[in-house]
């Protein structure tokens, strides 16, 4: 399956580790080196011969190569003719074509690509009088071409062109060879280049191959033409952006060598530039060179890399994503695995690179790590929200199974906990969701995403609140919690809508889920005086649905109610205990040594209950008596206090016994509540207000579902519950 | 510059100190401090659009602010920060957490952001100045937050080791030494047992726990999983060149936040400075 050139990859692959996001760039490059395929040109690292892929022909495209032909063996330099022939790939080699990528300036090579959209005839004769007079510095604007046709031995030639370039009318010359052949009167793709008739007697440095049928070399194998090709090249790299060029003897920073390097050499990021200097005393544009050197073998191999790099990126939510796989030690044969596990990749996720390695090569994926890099570019600013040179699949791997045991157990069954949402209903805890998925959603960012606030717009987006939780899940670097629980009341708040009475439930079971899945998995980071939120939640799996096996996590009727005549409401009371009894988040510690520590899990626990008298009063206020404007669309999470907790606690308890006519709609919540509210009495309250709105948010899910909830639970038990009017049920107390 | 000193200021000239020789990379005694401060910038050499940072101080600027320190001008210490004559080890014992903060900054480039006011020149006054104004600039910068770093140092040149060593035992400096950026100020604190430790080799049979960050050959790492470590591409030393400097060797550094990596040592300059394992460059 070698799909590398071996000896391309032992010529450039980086000596040692890849240690740094240059060095990964030119790894990339020996590897697009290599994948194009051996070559013994010297000039080969600056060819680009990619891209004219575009521009040859296949099948009846309209791209041609257009050739000045000129005769160099009279006394004179003579045009001879100026072709035009559909350009087929076996030509391109030949052309020596060096893209110069920025910008309305020429290429380095003497071969011209014109423009993607196709060109005129008018403007196909000015990509010919520019080859002969612009690239050969006949116009003084070429100086770097120009040292070349005055130093070089062969560089008669060059000065020849300049000749025949600075007459008056070559321009008219070569609209008049060329007319005639020129192919339609629609605007082709073309190429232009010049093709010279000589004696190779009279060149120290002979051409390489033999002349075509008519006598005429090419570009490509000329050498004098190429070392203007590398002389321009090179000059850019020391010249973007600065006057005088920038370039000394240094050492490369990508190689570690000794030699020439230039200090102006683009990155594929684009995150150098030598106009953003100004907090630097001293650093002045010419000399870049000091404090950027880059030797022009890895200028060449980080630009040959650039296409490869941008693939195993995408763009989600404005930023554009870099997720580049590599192991630290690349040797050839590793080389060959990751340029497969990138090319075979046909969706560009840390995931499907993972796994196109681990089916490749186990010892391979193992050592496969990925550099990301989350980069803002608005307006040419570009910023930098994120970047991990070393993520590898071990803490997603950890997330996304805590996560699914999250879903598998308790917290999301009627024993104790939720309803999970249908499939496709919410993406991370819909019924469908496994382990692949949840990798995606990990290491694509969306688990992150779509958890927390958005960011605000007008914000200087240096920032984005959510790439630091993306960070943290492929690192395993601790959450710090109350940043945490900030953030997704930010989001609840955004997403509630109390005009039309909408509450996003399922947002909050996700955060609920996220949370206990980042505690499981160790990654919460509490503060000292509240580190029951970081401890993983005691809930009961490995939960089967088979109705006649075992089901260890399923209760027994009689631990509903002693005497086995179970009420709803013994139903409702079971599953809140439960729900409670699991996580010590709720739990009053009973433990002396940190007995200070049950305060806060108290005061939480009344948040949520709370929450749940809260949301079983506007379920029934909704379902049983029609009304539109209910007491959760009155008390939004993001408002809520201890304090307003404190002053409307009186009206729901009123509320319940006017419902329930002068009974209590649902004693079990407001039995706990009561006891909750007598251990910590919301006005002394020291728990921070997000901890207060996030359990208190929880607290309206769980107690909208409670009824239902409860209802599947007897179901469950193949208990008949009869008629579903729970204002009846409260008799039972 | 303006500094006239072109070498170490010792406090106290006249004392007399030997300093550390080298033996393949090892010293027999190092210089300990730990530097530290609310953040540090030490800006990534390939980053100019984004103002990014190492999360470990290059050993370029380990040195700079040593000089800093003893009062040594600029460009005149490269010589004694040679790693033929000198050998560096850094340990992480801060936090290497960063955050990105958005400054605000105001060009002081006279050739584009000034602005002038008043008369002419010639016979009347004229005031060139930057205008605060405008011309403002918001540029993100990223900061290392909670740094510090325990250092090891041992230069075999004797000024500067005995005027390092005198400056660390009285807790002064010729110049405030800073984290990357002059208004990141350090803290520069030193063992209570002492500023100046031997050290001896450290052979290694299988493998070995390093506490401080690991030079050169990072491929040695025993990897865990679950626990990644960093791996930066730093510049390690400089030579003087005219009025100007240059990098003239970068140096890859493998480190963690967590403690110890494990490595199987070869390659590395290992030595035992009061039961932590060093390794010096």
């Amino acid at each position: 399956m070698t799909r590398l050139d071996t000896a391309t990859l032992d010529k450039y692959l980086p000596d040692g580790p890849i240690s740094s996001l240059r060095r990964l760039e030119v790894l990339y490059g020996a590897m697009t080196e290599a994948a194009a395929g051996g070559t013994d040109s010297e000039y080969g690292l600056y060819y680009t011969p990619g891209e004219l892929a575009g521009f040859v022909t296949d099948a009846d495209d309209d791209r041609y190569l257009v050739t000045v032909k000129v005769d160099l063996t009279g006394d004179d330099p003579r045009l001879d003719a100026v072709t035009a022939q559909p350009l087929q790939p076996s030509m391109v080699e030949d052309l020596g074509y060096a893209r110069y990528p920025w910008g309305r300036g020429i290429d380095h090579s003497i071969t011209e690509r014109g423009a993607k959209g196709g060109s005129t005839l008018d403007t196909t004769v000015r990509y010919c009088r520019e080859r002969l007079e612009r690239w050969t510095n006949a116009s003084g604007k070429e100086p770097a071409v120009g040292r070349v046709a005055d130093e070089h031995p062969d560089g008669h030639v060059i000065r020849a062109l300049q000749t025949l370039g600075s007459r008056d009318d070559i321009a008219d010359q070569i609209e008049d060879s060329l007319a005639s052949n020129f192919p339609s009167a629609d605007s082709p793709r073309v190429v232009a280049t010049v093709a010279l008739k000589l004696d190779p007697e009279s060149l120290e440095a002979p051409p390489d191959g033999p002349p075509d049928g008519d006598g005429y070399y090419y570009p490509g194998q000329l050498p004098v033409l190429n070392e203007g090709m590398v002389a321009r090249k090179n000059h850019k790299l020391a010249t973007k952006n600065v006057d005088s060029p920038s370039k000394g003897e240094g050492t490369c920073m990508v190689t570690g060598d000794r030699g020439e390097v230039f200090g102006t050499a683009e990155d594929p990021l684009a995150f150098f530039t030598i106009q953003h200097s100004e907090k630097f005393a001293e650093l002045k544009k010419e000399n870049a060179w000091r404090s950027h050197p880059v030797s022009s073998e890895a200028a060449l191999l980080l630009q040959s890399g650039t296409s490869l790099v941008d693939e195993c990126s995408r763009t989600r939510d404005g930023l554009r994503v870099y997720m580049l796989p590599y192991v630290v030690d690349c040797d050839a044969e590793r080389a060959e695995l990751l340029y497969a596990t990138v090319a075979d990749a046909d969706a560009t996720s840390i995931v499907t690179f993972q796994q196109n390695a681990e089916q490749n090569n186990e010892a391979f994926a193992d050592a496969l790590r990925f550099y990301v890099i989350g980069v803002r570019n608005d307006s040419g600013d570009i910023n930098v929200l994120h970047e991990v040179p070393n993520v590898d699949i071990y803490w997603p791997r950890e997330v996304a199974n805590a996560h699914l045991d999250v879903l598998e157990g308790s917290t999301f069954d009627p024993v104790a906990g939720f309803r999970r949402p249908a499939e496709d209903d919410w993406r991370h805890i819909d019924d469908s969701i496994g382990q692949d998925a949840m990798l995606r959603a990990i290491t694509g960012g969306s688990y992150a995403r779509d958890t927390l606030a958005y960011p605000t717009a007008d914000d200087p987006t240096s920032d984005d609140p959510r790439e630091w939780l993306v960070t943290a899940l492929l690192t395993g670097e601790p959450v710090p919690v109350d940043k945490l629980l900030s953030q997704y009341v930010d989001r609840i708040a955004s997403d509630t809508d109390a005009s039309d009475g909408s509450f996003p439930t399922y947002l909050v079971l996700t955060q609920y889920a996220q949370l206990e899945a980042l505690a499981r998995a160790g990654l919460l980071d509490a503060p000292d005086d509240r580190s029951e939120l970081a401890d993983t939640p005691a809930i009961t799996m490995d939960q089967t649905n088979d109705l006649f096996g075992s089901n260890e996590s399923l209760p027994d009727p009689s631990d509903l109610a002693p005497d086995g005549d179970v009420k709803k409401y013994h139903a409702r009371k079971y599953r809140l205990e439960r729900f409670l009894g699991e996580r010590p988040a709720f739990q009053v510690d009973d433990d002396p040594h940190s007995a200070d520590d049950s305060q806060t899990a108290d005061e939480r626990r009344g948040a949520f209950l709370f929450g749940v008298f809260l949301g079983q009063l506007a379920n029934h206020q909704s379902y049983n008596r029609d009304m539109n404007r209910t007491l959760r669309d009155q008390h939004p999470a993001d408002r809520m206090t201890a304090d307003r907790i404190q002053n409307v606690y009186p009206d729901l308890e009123q509320r319940s016994g006017v419902y329930a006519n002068g009974d209590q709609l649902f004693p079990e919540t407001e039995s706990l509540l009561k006891d909750a509210f007598a251990e910590a009495p919301p006005s002394s309250w020291a728990l921070p207000v997000e901890d207060v709105r996030f359990f208190y948010a929880l607290g309206l899910a769980y107690g909208a579902e409670a009824r239902g909830q409860a209802f599947q639970l007897m179901d469950r038990l193949g208990i008949d519950y009869g008629d579903a009017d729970d204002a009846t049920d409260s008799a039972d107390e | 510059m303006t500094n006239t000193n072109v070498g170490p200021v010792d406090p106290a000239p006249d004392r007399s100190e030997t300093p550390p020789t080298l033996t393949d990379g090892v010293p027999d005694s190092c210089l300990v401090c730990t530097v530290g401060g609310d953040w540090a910038h030490f800006r990534r050499i390939d980053r100019t659009v984004t103002k990014q940072t190492y999360r470990l101080p290059p050993r370029t600027t380990v040195a700079g602010l040593l000089a800093a320190i003893v009062g040594v001008g600029r460009d005149e210490y490269y010589d004694v920060f040679d790693p033929a004559v000198s050998a560096v080890g850094v340990e992480v014992v801060g936090d290497l957490r960063t955050t990105t903060q958005p400054s605000l900054g105001v060009g002081t480039n006279p050739g584009e952001t000034f602005d002038s006011a008043g008369g002419s020149g010639k016979k009347t006054v004229k005031v060139r100045f930057p205008d605060t104004t405008d011309n403002r600039q918001i540029h993100s910068y990223e900061y290392v937050v909670d740094p510090a770093y325990r250092l090891y140092v041992a230069v075999e040149d004797e000024a500067f080791h005995a005027a390092l060593k005198h400056h660390l035992e009285r807790g002064t400096s010729y110049y405030p030494p800073s984290l990357g950026l002059s208004e990141l100020l350090a803290r520069v604190e030193t063992p209570e047992a002492g500023v100046e430790h031997d050290v001896t080799a450290v052979a290694v049979d299988d493998t070995v726990a390093v506490d401080s960050a690991i030079p050169e050959a990072v491929e040695t790492i025993v990897p865990r999983a679950g626990t990644p470590h960093h791996v930066e591409r730093l510049p390690a030393a400089m030579e003087a060149d005219g009025r100007n400097r240059r990098t003239t060797e970068f140096t890859d550094y493998a480190f963690t936040a967590d403690g110890q990596l494990e490595t199987t040592g070869d390659g590395l300059a290992l030595g035992d400075v009061a039961g932590r394992t060093v390794a010096f460059y």
